[in-house]
């Protein structure tokens, strides 16, 4: 076994090589994992604060749990959906990387799927059978909450693993089955920190903003309590991702860190993260007092793009980590252009068709009580 | 038409005498399924059985077996269904004749119900006993010859019905012919025979209630008629436990050992079939000279599941009554626990 | 050997992907279908009197059906995708390569899927009734092109027709010789299965008999005509399947004359006969719906579940020895390579990847030979068990067999030199407690 090396154990890329230039499937897959992201945090965070709802007393805390009832859930399925493609293109850019680790984490890996199952099945009992002030669905709940984070959990620990192809020599040799995690890792925990913990901004977000709808429809007190809450979920959640910016800064290999401050774009991403992150804050802070669509809406969308820019990053760093490992410049291109059209095409047919539905439909739903 | 064959097979009376019994409805109603469902594999048991006959040779029983397998178009997977039905009959009636327990519908008037269906799971598991020699392989012949070398030291009648069974002092190819006799003729006849007094049995006094139903004012208690309608949705179940038996004789066939060689030794971890397990791994508990107790606490435990209707009687249940129910529920763990034991020893 | 191999003890990683597979089957099916009966069942309340009231009873099956699809159908879809990953990563990589933009496109219409019956479902009390039609019908359509993206990748698999590692022909590799036969097939048993799933519901709307009759009355028409039809189709499937799957199903792994019934035969008879219990089962629900409760209901619906087990597994097995037929075998070795001869002796532990450099004489080559050749389909001694499988071998046989495995049509051939043979058969004689050399 000692004989083993590294380069030795990484597989040859796929022989039919990459369909389009990377390029375009980074993209794609920046925007798509952005938007995983975002769902994902809104879940995760939202269980949370369906928590603090549930326990505490008072007709604010009933309204809200009610929302999220209904909002959780959907919430679920678009981070399951959102995280489908970006799933896909790690599989085409960055294929042997991730089935090799993928496979030495495998037994958890799968337990991924039972788990998803119970989460979104927790939710989904929770709206339709769970009395709203019932010990069990609180219950339900955490379950549900706990699930999905030991799945955030063996995401993180697959996807440092595949960035580390030179620790795979001794994950294989101590468990050649798969029934391991990557918890030799030091950026693991505020890594997974980092990335968890926004839950309770985005969440927040979206109670400011149910909150300047609310005003809208007339029901203001209820508007005012949301845009509270929310504001302090945001401040909560935001405080607690700086720190854990900070701690995986400080536990990065010092080659990555220096590769992340030394300037140029991965600074100009990490500087541009700190700053609409505060810009978010700032506004969901500003518009817990005051009516209005502008403040909450800024809010989203600086975030938004907060999140957008820590999707870039990690990318790059990423390649960073490979480097000597694994290029993307090496992969051959076997261009589907046709292939890529007719996807385009399907593309923006749906999403035609989604957006023409959503504005005939949405405001309507939204307004019901 | 209708009234052509009417009046042919005047058949009125018999649909009035199935419709005329009502089946409750209750929380524990999925129980009366059962037996329907043991039904549904006894059918399946005759149907594979003759099938089987066809090319079952008694005179050359593992080369014949091996020809159903390896040749006989479908024969496999016919042998597979015959095989998982067979065991799947047998926990059907064990749950069949516990929940019938625990209902107390043994209670009189009943109590011939309640005998002929203990004939009848004594006489399945016989069945079970017969054919599983048939194939004539390592495993069942040592099997077998295990099992009547137990029943051979029962006192007074012991060696008689041991030799009787087996056609002289060991088991060879004369015990296949008597086995086979047994199997295909004897217990087939007695069986049905049987069913059909215990099915009439069940029609003639009809469905017994359970206390807690019984006990309902009668504008809250419900019915649906035995026929049509307890019938026809016992179909789509019917259809069910088939479909369980055709996967299982799918995903797990009935394989067949190497034939079975009397003068050799029996192979390492030899066992009975899992519904002999219990009182296997019980008479293991008594070595020598107290194997006779273990076969009377044995005797002791049917002879007192038969005398149970006639201990346990008074609606609604008394003291007598819920001591019976634990009795029962010791039966029922013990079993279980000696046959897990027995599996895993 | 490019990837690691990943273990899973007693159950073997292939049962992994076909229990996940057999319940997403029956899901993803139940979920286009029931599109159909709702855009159906929508357009039919409106022409009965009692149309409020056969409503109520859409809004239940809409209610179950979107829990059910979503929780169980969206989330073992990726399942499979995690399992087959894990089990087969060359085979997946082959697949995401070649289909990326078709696996995209059937993103596209998850998305849409999903949202379209979220404004259905939780629009119900705000949408016009030509708008709750429209979604409806809507989310058929969508359901049903997903249905067919993943069905040319899918039949792909089994007839990989006139597509080569070379050509990259993604027009032939999709619509495959295979691909038509099996759209249809998957669509009439959509049909049958979304009738039994409504079936289901309408009796839990309990209560009222009518109803109930009409319902389940109007199900049973979904049900019938398609349990008759699928036979049919399954046949077309049938001829278009390579020669030796045929020659597998009819004539056994031995070749004896008359079949030695092997498994792609007995999960082929499953999925046809379990087909006829549910046309039997279903006749006696519609025969006398009032009479129907939820126990028959389910009990045909697990009938359905027992037929897509046997379909799967038959799909499984008359695909062996490959799992992407004539490129790629079930063990993750390519065919082309393993044409050649030279590769077929080379040393096989010298040119694998995740193998430890051996030396020439250590027993431990056998185990990796099996981890890296074998462990794909076979585990010790669970599920395809090695030491049921190996109880009468000796080295010399098991060198034997080894070197001639790939003319029973279910193995693929061996990849190493006489050694790499001889260690294997060594250590798989040692695992029962024996050892591999004669006394």
């Amino acid at each position: 076994m000692t004989l083993l090396t590294a380069s030795i154990l990484m597989p040859a890329g796929d022989p039919l090589g990459c369909a389009v230039p990377p390029a375009l499937f980074l993209a794609l897959s920046y925007l798509t994992l952005t938007l995983h992201f975002l769902a994902m945090n809104f879940t995760v965070g939202g269980a949370i604060l369906l928590i603090v709802a549930r326990l505490g007393k008072g007709r604010d805390g009933a309204a809200s749990v009610r929302f999220l009832a209904t909002a959780l859930p959907l919430g679920f399925s678009y981070l399951v959906t959102f995280g489908v493609p970006p799933l896909l293109f790690v599989q085409v850019l960055f294929g042997q990387l991730f089935y090799s680790s993928s496979v030495l984490v495998g037994t958890f890996w799968i337990l991924v799927i039972p788990a998803l199952v119970l989460a979104y099945a927790g939710f989904y009992y929770h709206k339709l059978a769970a009395g709203s002030a019932s010990r069990k669905g609180t219950l339900v709940v955490l379950c549900s909450l706990a699930l999905m984070l030991f799945v955030g959990f063996v995401y993180v620990n697959n996807l440092t693993l595949m960035q580390t192809p030179g620790k795979w020599l001794a994950t294989y040799t101590a468990h050649p089955g798969g029934a391991t995690l990557n918890l030799s890792e030091r950026t693991l925990v505020p890594r997974y920190a980092f990335f968890i913990l926004p839950g309770l901004v985005v969440a927040g977000i979206a109670f400011v903003l149910r909150g300047a709808y609310l005003d809208r429809w007339g029901r203001e007190e209820e508007g005012r309590a949301s845009r509270r809450f929310g504001a302090r979920a945001m401040l909560v959640g935001a405080v607690l991702a700086w720190t854990a910016a900070g701690g995986l800064l400080a536990t990065l290999p010092a080659a990555i860190r220096s590769f992340v401050l030394g300037g140029g774009l991965p600074t100009g991403l990490a500087g541009g993260w700190l700053a609409l992150s505060l810009g978010s804050i700032a506004c969901g802070l500003a518009a817990a007092p005051r009516k209005g669509l502008a403040l909450p809406f800024a809010s989203a969308l600086l975030w938004a793009c907060a999140v957008g820019c820590i999707v870039a990053l990690r990318n790059l760093v990423r390649l960073e980590y490979l480097k000597g490992f694994f290029s993307l410049d090496a992969m051959p291109v076997n261009a589907q252009w046709g292939m890529f059209a007719v996807f385009a095409v399907t593309l923006v047919l749906g999403l035609a068709l989604l957006v023409f539905l959503m504005v005939r439909i949405f405001p309507r739903l939204a307004r019901r009580p | 038409m209708s009234r052509f064959l009417l009046s042919r097979f005047p058949v009125g009376p018999l649909i009035d005498f199935m419709a005329k019994k009502k089946v409750p409805e209750h929380r524990c109603s999925g129980w009366y399924t059962l037996g329907g469902i043991a039904l549904v594999f006894l059918a399946i048991q005759i149907f594979t059985g003759i099938l089987l006959m066809v090319y079952y040779r008694p005179s050359q029983p593992w080369a014949s077996v091996q020809r159903i397998v390896v040749e006989v178009p479908f024969g496999a997977f016919i042998r597979s269904i015959h095989h998982w039905s067979a065991n799947l009959m047998a926990l059907g009636l064990f749950v069949h004749m516990f929940s019938t327990f625990f209902m107390k519908a043994y209670r009189p008037t009943r109590e011939f119900t309640w005998l002929t269906g203990l004939c009848l799971l004594g006489l399945v598991l016989l069945f079970s006993f017969s054919g599983y020699l048939l194939p004539w392989d390592e495993l069942s012949f040592f099997a077998t010859r295990v099992g009547i070398t137990e029943l051979e030291k029962a006192p007074l009648v012991g060696t008689w019905t041991a030799t009787l069974l087996r056609g002289g002092p060991d088991v060879t190819i004369d015990t296949i012919g008597r086995f086979y006799v047994l199997h295909v003729v004897v217990l087939p006849l007695t069986v049905l025979g049987l069913v059909v007094v215990h099915l009439t049995l069940v029609q003639l006094h009809g469905m017994s209630e359970p206390d807690s139903f019984a006990a309902l004012p009668p504008e809250r208690k419900r019915y649906r008629p035995f026929f049509t309608d307890f019938l026809l949705a016992e179909i789509p179940i019917w259809m069910l436990v088939t479909g369980v038996v055709l996967a299982l004789a799918a995903a797990v066939p009935r394989g067949l050992a190497p034939e079975a060689d009397p003068t050799a030794a029996a192979p390492a971890g030899i066992k009975p079939e899992w519904y002999f397990l219990a009182p296997y791994q019980t008479l293991k508990l008594f070595p020598g000279r107290l194997e006779l107790l273990g076969m009377g606490l044995m005797a002791a435990a049917v002879l007192s599941a038969a005398v149970v209707p006639f201990i346990d009687r008074v609606v609604p249940t008394d003291r007598r009554g819920r001591m019976v129910a634990l009795i029962g529920a010791a039966g029922i763990a013990g079993l279980a626990a000696m046959t897990a034991w027995g599996g895993l020893s | 050997m490019n990837y690691p191999v990943w273990n899973v003890d007693i159950l073997g990683g292939g049962l992994i992907v076909a229990i996940i597979a057999i319940v997403h089957m029956l899901v993803s099916h139940v979920a286009v279908g029931g599109g159909a009966l709702l855009a159906v069942a929508e357009v039919w309340s409106d022409g009965q009197p009692d149309g409020a009231r056969i409503r109520t009873w859409l809004r239940r099956f809409a209610t179950w059906f979107l829990v059910f699809t979503t929780v169980f159908g969206a989330i073992t879809g990726v399942g499979i995708w995690f399992a087959i990953q894990l089990a087969s990563p060359e085979a997946t990589s082959l697949l995401i390569h070649q289909f990326v933009f078709a696996w995209a496109a059937e993103w596209v219409m998850f998305l849409g899927e999903l949202t379209v019956l979220y404004l259905y479902f939780y629009g119900w009390d705000v949408n016009s009734r030509a708008m709750q039609r429209f979604l409806a019908v809507a989310y058929f359509v969508i359901a049903w092109l997903s249905l067919f993206i993943i069905n040319g990748i899918l039949s792909f698999m089994m007839t990989p027709g006139g597509w080569t590692l070379e050509n990259r022909d993604i027009f032939r590799a999709f619509f495959n010789p295979g691909f038509f036969p099996l759209l249809l097939l998957r669509t009439v048993v959509m049909f049958l299965l979304a009738g039994l799933f409504g079936m289901l519901v309408a009796t839990r709307v309990a209560a009222d008999d009518d109803l109930k009759e009409k319902l389940i009355r109007f199900c049973a028409k979904w049900v019938i005509p398609a349990a008759v039809a699928a036979p049919l189709l399954a046949f077309w499937y049938w001829t278009t399947l390579p020669g030796s799957a045929v020659a597998l199903a009819l004539g056994g792994v031995t070749g004896v004359a008359g079949g030695r019934l092997e498994v792609v035969t007995r999960y082929g008879l499953l999925a046809g006969l379990a087909g006829a219990l549910i046309l039997v089962g279903t006749f006696a629900m519609a025969l006398r719906p009032r009479a129907a409760n939820t126990a028959p209901a389910l009990a045909l619906l697990l009938v359905a579940q027992l037929a897509i087990m046997g379909g799967e597994f038959f799909r499984e097995m008359a695909r062996k020895p490959y799992v992407i037929h004539g490129v790629l075998y079930s063990n993750q070795l390519w065919k082309e390579p393993g044409k050649a001869p030279a590769r077929l002796d080379a040393p096989y532990l010298d040119a694998a990847r995740w193998a430890p450099r051996l030396p020439a004489q250590s027993p431990a080559r056998g185990e990796w030979i099996y981890r890296l050749q074998c462990a794909s389909c076979h585990t010790i001694d669970g599920y395809r068990g090695l030491m049921k499988r190996t109880v009468a071998w000796t080295p010399a046989f098991g060198v034997r067999w080894l070197s001639t495995m790939d003319t029973l049509k279910v193995m693929p051939p061996f990849e190493g030199t006489a050694q790499d043979r001889e260690a294997l058969a060594a250590w798989v004689i040692s695992l029962h407690g024996r050892t591999g050399v004669k006394p």
